[in-house]
């Protein structure tokens, strides 16, 4: 519907403008800076900086969220410590304390993926809280009655009772670290699909921020979708036990 | 007469309470289980049979008297002791056969042992088909039979049942009522029930407890056979006499 509107108003009426391109020139865009990349620079390597740091502090916030998560889902004492600090970051936007990050771990790639971990880092830090305490008691008791070690109980029921809630937090944290991902390339970056579309802006080149815009999209609705097809597959049973 | 044999569970002046400075909800209970009774605890919400059940399970600790099994203190849960739940304790990311498995697997026997015992136990409650069934798949009496088969494949002495049909329509309820009479025959473990059912109790029990509610305890006490009587000829349809009436009012009447 945008699409048609769009479509009408730049090629049937010809208001194409600097300010709005038509679709066939973002098309052409796309296609040229798809070849031979933007300002020197591939489009792919622009890609992939941004998707590195995404995917590396996703993961880096799901292998420490998780045993941090648990342990404070076992120990009101360790979750006291921890989740003061988190209920005092959780709400700061993230690009407030980015300058600060930039001054400790320097401006490229190691301020970002740290940035971006603490973005992703409590979405699913609270999801595995969470998701202990709402723990089927009958679970846990029903297996200690089937001889179930405490080893056994951890990787066979806790885990797997856990897997669908840190798994909506696994989503949640990357709509988070995506969002911060293209603000913070927007401040301060030399690559990137965000730094591209601010940098085209500082040459009016609005069909290729068009095209910045649209690859972001694209790509948040791949990933979300992909996730939700993993999630459907790996905790079939959500909502069904 | 089974008075002779050894008890499988003695509680003697066992006393329990939530809060330290609570009036407990069970005060000096004493109560001894034997092998192959089948024993129904009946009694109104809050009279502390869940609490009950839960110390003999071994997921409570008593804080005084004594509460032993085959002559040890009760000391945590274990699979000599199963538990039956009122409903969803399956695990739903297993399917059927690996739910039953799962005790089995516990216990460390060889694999090919634990796929003979949970083939042996889909035949006895006539699920065979459904072995890599999802447990959500299944109704409400398929459930409950697939928890039967996961605690029975264990060959637990003592099965316990917290208001195992509790959540199932009248008409399953009857049909599971039969089927677990048939376990019980078969797998010669003793088993301790809680029910709201007094029928259920009558019929399914060859000893009734009724508790009252405040702390009061067991306070009635029945040896009764309709259970075995409806084994000898499954398709009787009067097994109602005048004490069974007799014992049904009179349990009504402690409720009150």
């Amino acid at each position: 519907m945008v699409f048609l509107l769009w479509t009408i108003y730049t090629i049937v009426l010809k208001r194409e403008s600097v300010m709005i391109p038509s679709p066939i020139r973002v098309w052409e865009t796309f296609i040229s800076i798809a070849r031979g990349g933007y300002s020197g620079i591939l489009f792919s390597h622009h890609l992939r900086a941004s998707f590195v740091r995404l995917f590396l502090s996703l993961l880096l916030g799901f292998t420490t969220a998780v045993p941090l998560g648990f342990l404070s889902g076992y120990s009101q004492k360790i979750r006291s410590l921890v989740d003061s600090f988190i209920q005092f970051y959780r709400p700061i936007p993230p690009l407030a304390y980015y300058p600060l990050l930039i001054l400790w771990m320097g401006i490229d790639d190691r301020s970002k993926i740290m940035l971006l971990f603490l973005a992703a880092f409590a979405p699913i830090y609270i999801a595995c809280v969470s998701a202990i305490g709402n723990i089927r008691k009958d679970y846990i008791l029903s297996a200690k009655s089937l001889g179930a070690s405490p080893r056994k109980i951890l990787l066979n029921i806790i885990w797997p009772a856990c897997l669908p809630e840190i798994f909506t937090g696994l989503r949640n944290a990357f709509g988070f670290a995506y969002t911060t991902l293209v603000a913070a390339e927007m401040t301060a970056a030399t690559s990137g699909i965000g730094w591209m579309v601010i940098d085209a802006s500082r040459y009016l080149k609005s069909d290729v921020m068009f095209v910045g815009i649209f690859i972001m999209g694209l790509s948040g609705l791949i990933i979300d979708k992909a996730m939700l097809y993993v999630e459907k597959n790996l905790v079939f049973w959500k909502g069904r036990g | 007469m089974k008075q002779t044999q050894k008890s499988l569970v003695t509680l003697r002046d066992m006393t329990f309470s939530y809060e330290p400075n609570q009036a407990p909800i069970l005060k000096d209970v004493n109560l001894k289980i034997y092998p192959g009774e089948f024993i129904c605890v009946v009694g109104p919400s809050g009279c502390g049979k869940s609490t009950l059940l839960n110390i003999i399970a071994g997921f409570l600790k008593n804080q005084h008297g004594e509460a032993t099994f085959k002559e040890e203190p009760i000391d945590g849960p274990s699979w000599h002791r199963g538990v039956v739940f009122q409903n969803q304790a399956l695990y739903p990311w297993l399917t059927v056969g690996e739910n039953i498995a799962f005790g089995p697997e516990n216990r460390g026997i060889p694999k090919k042992q634990i796929k003979d015992l949970v083939e042996s136990m889909l035949i006895e409650i006539g699920m065979t088909e459904d072995i890599d069934k999802h447990v959500f798949e299944l109704s409400g009496g398929m459930q409950q039979r697939v928890q039967l088969a996961r605690v029975l494949v264990n060959h637990p002495e003592l099965v316990l049942m917290d208001e195992p049909l509790g959540a199932l329509d009248a008409i399953t309820r009857i049909k599971m009522q039969n089927f677990i009479r048939g376990l019980w025959e078969n797998s010669k473990s003793s088993v301790l029930m809680i029910t709201h059912h007094i029928d259920e109790a009558l019929t399914l029990g060859t000893r009734i407890l009724v508790m009252k509610a405040g702390g009061g305890g067991i306070v009635k006490e029945y040896a009764v056979d309709y259970t075995e009587k409806l084994l000898k000829d499954p398709n009787r349809a009067k097994i109602v006499d005048e004490r069974y009436l007799k014992i049904k009012e009179e349990i009504y009447k402690a409720f009150n």
